[in-house]
């Protein structure tokens, strides 16, 4: 999966196909959901790719489906924001767009009560994107400590 | 709810006045909700709702992503430190009835 085709498919979802028509509430919400999934697949994309680089035979292709799937949603956002400040700004405010996102995921996807409004789903969609944009942006050994950081949890004495 | 209202409005004031000192064009920041809510983890965060006023495409998404970052070390020593969920609503959607409906033409 890739996040620029999760970030596209959430901008399909706020469009209608017709002038003077509001999308469905329902499609706002999995855009907003698409949106934090462009976030998760992002971060596991990049560390599979930081850890073991570009596959090219059968043991590094499965070491590097190991290490995308991996990835968990709610360990990853439990320990980026652990030490964050250890990290450089981009990688600060992926950390933290990515807990803001996931917060959001959880109520488009199981809260009836929840609703989103079209330019509020079209500002989680943005910060997303930007989010992500400064993320790849940041140094590949940067990203590695971020690999080790996200799929790693600190252990009790 | 730990989040005491004092502390709700206190974090308000904080990032309201952290967007604002964000250059944004000619948009305003001029209202901002929170609520409570709990996340995966059952842990407490704030969900804030920021209205602005203004042109969409004056919004620097960039910017936006670094307030928090910013406003860290003031939420910290009140208490809070679960990253506040901020989204941003459009002044002239507020108020208007929500899309419950198909989006095919009526």
């Amino acid at each position: 999966m890739r996040w620029q085709d999760l970030i596209a498919t959430s901008r399909l979802l706020t469009t209608t196909p017709y002038a003077n028509t509001q999308p469905l509430q329902d499609s706002l919400r999995r855009a907003v959901s698409a949106s934090y999934y462009a976030m998760f697949h992002a971060l596991a994309s990049s560390n599979a790719d930081c850890l073991v680089g570009t596959p090219h035979d059968p043991l590094t292709e499965h070491a590097w489906s190991r290490i995308y799937r991996g990835l968990n949603h709610q360990a990853a956002k439990r320990n980026l924001l652990q030490d964050r400040g250890l990290f450089s700004p981009g990688i600060r405010q992926f950390a933290d767009t990515f807990a803001q996102l996931q917060d959001q995921r959880h109520p488009a996807d199981y809260d009836p009560n929840k609703s989103f409004t079209l330019f509020e789903t079209l500002a989680l969609i943005d910060l997303a994107e930007a989010a992500i944009q400064g993320f790849m942006q940041t140094d590949a050994e940067e990203r590695k400590m971020v690999t080790i950081q996200s799929l790693i949890g600190r252990r009790a004495n | 709810m730990s989040i005491s209202l004092e502390v709700q409005e206190k974090a308000k004031a904080i990032i309201l006045a952290g967007l604002r000192a964000q250059p944004h064009g000619s948009v305003r920041f001029c209202d901002i909700h929170a609520t409570v809510r709990l996340d995966a983890d059952d842990e407490e965060f704030l969900d804030i709702s920021v209205i602005y006023d203004g042109p969409r495409a004056d919004l620097n998404f960039r910017l936006l992503i670094s307030l928090h970052d910013e406003i860290e070390p003031q939420l910290r020593e009140m208490g809070i430190r679960h990253v506040p969920s901020v989204g941003y609503i459009d002044k002239a959607e507020c108020g208007q009835p929500l899309a419950k409906t198909s989006a095919t033409l009526p």
